[in-house]
């Protein structure tokens, strides 16, 4: 239900001022509400605040090298034109919901500073990130 | 793998541009949190897994549909198959505003090419007026005319 309010409405909360203090505020916020509707996930990162990063990401990547990554696995043959912008994009919300979710377990383990470690519990603790359980594997796990 | 591929593996060459991997990590992380250089490390491995694994997934949506080109309905439907339902919002909005943006260049190109550019109208049209003018002042009713023009 919470997801498609935001799907429909992804900024729930109007303005998107960049005041740190007030969006890390808000992050907690929805993260506690989310919580208690989704107690056996704690770790997943609500919609609202990964599109809340993903529209804050003014930066994008160059589509000529998206396609040239796409294409190193020989079995990738042509692309449409609109493909590696699309595909762009898609790394951005990704990238988004990855950060948010090691923002998380930095928190978890009270530090202001966010290790490999932390992106390997992030990792390790969101179900869509199983695809990445091998690349992350080689960073110590966080002390708890 | 063929050598003249680059023997370089997905690691070296094949990345992605630190400096936007820096800037766009900035611009999600709240203020007060920073980030080591490992794990940024860490992200960028990750976001190539995640290219790569998308596009694995989009190319055999393709071939499934027997095409040979990877188009972006396929991203959007691999995306679905991985499990990523929660991305396709933004996708299909930005794939919408896509589409609108190639149909305001075509628009524009048909015109670039059935006329010209506005300043070249502009001079032609001055042109046909001058000619116009030298014709009636050789023409014309006396010499007067020619002879401001001289001035």
């Amino acid at each position: 239900m919470s997801s498609i309010n935001a799907l429909i409405n992804p900024m729930p909360s109007g303005g998107n001022d960049p005041s740190p203090a007030e969006s890390s505020a808000r992050v907690g916020e929805e993260q506690a509400a989310f919580e208690s509707t989704q107690s056996e996930n704690t770790n997943k990162v609500p919609q609202e605040v990964i599109l809340e990063s993903f529209e804050r990401i003014k930066t994008h990547f160059p589509a000529a090298r998206i396609k040239k990554i796409m294409q190193s696995d020989e079995d990738i043959g042509k692309v449409a034109q609109a493909t590696p912008v699309i595909v762009g994009r898609a790394l951005e919300i990704f990238m988004a919901n990855l950060v948010e979710a090691s923002v998380v377990e930095a928190k978890k383990a009270g530090v202001r500073k966010i290790s490999a470690s932390h992106i390997r519990s992030a990792v390790e603790n969101t179900e869509q990130f199983d695809f990445l359980v091998d690349a992350v594997e080689k960073y110590p796990p966080a002390e708890s | 793998m063929s050598e003249f591929q680059g023997n370089s593996n997905t690691g070296e060459d094949l990345s992605l541009p630190k400096a936007t991997v820096q800037k766009i990590i900035g611009e999600i992380l709240p203020k007060d949190i920073a980030i080591s250089k490992e794990a940024r490390e860490a992200i960028t491995e990750c976001s190539i897994e995640f290219i790569m694994i998308l596009s694995t997934q989009s190319n055999d949506v393709a071939e499934k549909e027997a095409k040979k080109t990877i188009a972006s309905d396929h991203v959007v439907k691999a995306l679905e198959e991985l499990g990523f339902h929660n991305y396709l919002e933004i996708i299909n909005r930005i794939l919408d505003e896509h589409k609108e943006l190639l149909k305001g260049k075509e628009k524009r190109n048909k015109f670039q090419n059935s006329g010209l550019s506005e300043e070249e109208l502009l001079r032609q049209q001055e042109e046909l007026f001058k000619k116009s003018r030298d014709r009636l002042q050789s023409n014309g009713s006396g010499g007067s005319f020619s002879e401001i023009k001289n001035e």
